[in-house]
């Protein structure tokens, strides 16, 4: 149960939080995302929640609405590809282990989001990712990684 | 992670943007080259003709095959029609093929793929064949990331190679432990220290004395366990003397600490196991004597190549960005802020309030 460095060969998950910054096109989270490309030579992976997380915007507006405007039907088009141009890593049985030993043990008066948060956690965990998030309730989650299990978290500002 | 090596895949297509010149002479060409340039990306190709069929010419296609190097071929298919004036292209794709799979082929292939897939626009010129287009190959940014990740393996895997003066036979699958190593003896060879993932055990064998054991309670009052070593790496099944060094466990633990120490002090020879971890799964490795690189390890039309890499990334990132800022492009800031609020689906998880939930 540890948190640890983000290092050169470090390959990382984007939080939500910071996929949302990137689509925003906060200058510090582009920059971070070159400088990643540029050091492994691959795109920062996703996780399937965040997957979900970022088609739930979209599929909240059309449950509301009946559909989606031109307009929206476009950038939800554009999620799709950009999700579809990146590696995707799935929440799976290991990830939902590791999820259900995690979970338990955060205190109960965090922010519903570190719920999330955590499946994001357990997801990177299960297939050897890190994760870039500016969001430091991941300090949080890692106290309570299973086994030997260390978190790499890597605090990205928008 | 493992990765995949360049294998003989299938042509990619390419949209023509403008043709100044579409004869293919079915003669023998008396220039036998293909210039292929991507002025965006400061890349320039130089390749010889191997092969020119057009035994299916009345069928519209002709296939032009240029070396790469000695073992990597690109295969240039024109589809068109004939007639009296010669071959006139309509479109084209490209193939490549490996012969023998070696490090600088590789990279030289995947070089060129990268190059022409992250090109705005590039030109491919066969002056012996009258052919004289711009094109642009349409590949997924996914694929493309994928070759210039498989270009910086090569470039690594060269860089091994040109330091300890061997020659690999890439395997068509590189496998984690080898993709491991190879991060590994690169770091080595260009930094020579480096921090290095450590989520193992450190084990060491130590004759019980009351020398090692006041070492070790020295040791212990530090937060960092330093072990001198003659590092070894094996790659491909070759083994790479890394040379006489240290690795540094950062904030370590060494495991059941006073039952070691007690071993260590009876002071009777007897072999002690020590077991040291790192808190944080970090080690520091330092190894002054790892090979080196020559000063002069490129030729000038390898450096070329090795040099477009940051415009590559760049041409690459340039997209990625683009398509990120798509997903909310033509949105004000009150339907950019809902379509991407995150759910709030907390409560299905605070296992405490299930009472609650079922009340």
């Amino acid at each position: 149960m540890a948190l640890g460095p983000v290092l050169a060969e470090t390959s990382l998950v984007l939080d939500t939080n910071i996929l949302t910054a990137w689509r925003y096109r906060k200058s510090r989270v582009v920059a971070a995302v070159e400088e990643y490309q540029s050091r492994l030579k691959t795109f920062p992976a996703l996780t399937a929640i965040t997957v979900h997380e970022s088609l739930y915007g979209f599929e909240n507006k059309a449950a509301k609405f009946g559909e989606l405007d031109e307009r929206t039907k476009q950038d939800r088009l554009a999620i799709e590809q950009l999700i579809d141009s990146c590696v995707v890593v799935p929440f799976d049985e290991h990830a939902a282990v590791i999820a259900a030993y995690i979970i338990p043990r955060l205190p109960k008066n965090i922010p519903k989001q570190t719920l999330l948060d955590g499946l994001i956690s357990a997801t990177a965990l299960a297939h050897g990712y890190g994760i870039a998030t500016n969001d430091r309730g991941f300090e949080l989650i890692g106290q309570h990684t299973p086994g030997d299990l260390i978190m790499r978290v890597d605090f990205w500002t928008p | 992670m493992s990765t995949l090596a360049l294998e003989n895949e299938a042509s990619v297509e390419a949209q023509i943007i403008s043709v100044l010149s579409a004869g293919v002479l079915v003669a023998p060409p008396e220039d036998m080259s293909i210039e292929i340039s991507a002025p965006n990306l400061g890349g320039y190709f130089r390749l010889e003709l191997t092969d020119l069929d057009d035994s299916e010419i009345e069928d519209g296609r002709v296939i032009v095959k240029a070396a790469i190097d000695a073992n990597a071929r690109m295969v240039v298919t024109l589809c068109g029609e004939s007639d009296t004036n010669g071959f006139h292209t309509k479109s084209v794709s490209f193939g490549f093929k490996t012969a023998k799979k070696t490090a600088e082929s590789d990279f030289r292939l995947a070089t060129l793929r990268a190059a022409l897939s992250l090109a705005t626009q590039t030109r491919v010129v066969a002056p012996g064949l009258g052919l004289d287009l711009w094109f642009r190959l349409n590949e997924s940014l996914r694929d493309i990331g994928e070759m210039l990740k498989l270009r910086q393996t090569m470039d690594r895997l060269m860089v091994i190679e040109r330091a300890t003066g061997t020659q690999f036979k890439v395997p068509s699958f590189i496998v984690g432990q080898d993709m491991e190593a190879i991060s590994l003896l690169y770091h080595a060879i260009t930094e020579r220290a480096f921090g290095w993932s450590f989520e193992g055990v450190l084990t060491v064998f130590y004759p019980a004395s009351k020398d090692v054991a006041d070492s070790l309670e020295a040791w212990n009052s530090s937060s960092d366990f330093v072990y001198p070593c003659f590092e070894r790496q094996l790659l491909f099944g070759i083994e790479f003397p890394l040379g006489e060094g240290n690795i540094t466990i950062i904030d370590k633990h060494i495991e059941d600490f006073q039952q070691v120490l007690k071993e260590l002090k009876s002071d009777d020879g007897h072999t002690v196991t020590v077991r040291v971890r790192s808190r944080i799964g970090l080690a520091h490795y330092d190894f002054p004597d790892a090979p080196r690189l020559p000063d002069t390890a490129w030729n000038a039309d390898l450096q070329m190549l090795i040099d477009m890499e940051g415009q590559l990334d760049a041409a690459l990132m340039e997209r990625y960005n683009a398509l990120a800022a798509a997903t909310l492009a033509g949105l004000n800031e009150d339907e950019k802020a809902e379509i991407t609020a995150r759910p709030e689906i907390g409560e299905a998880f605070l296992i405490d309030d299930a009472s609650m939930e079922n009340a």
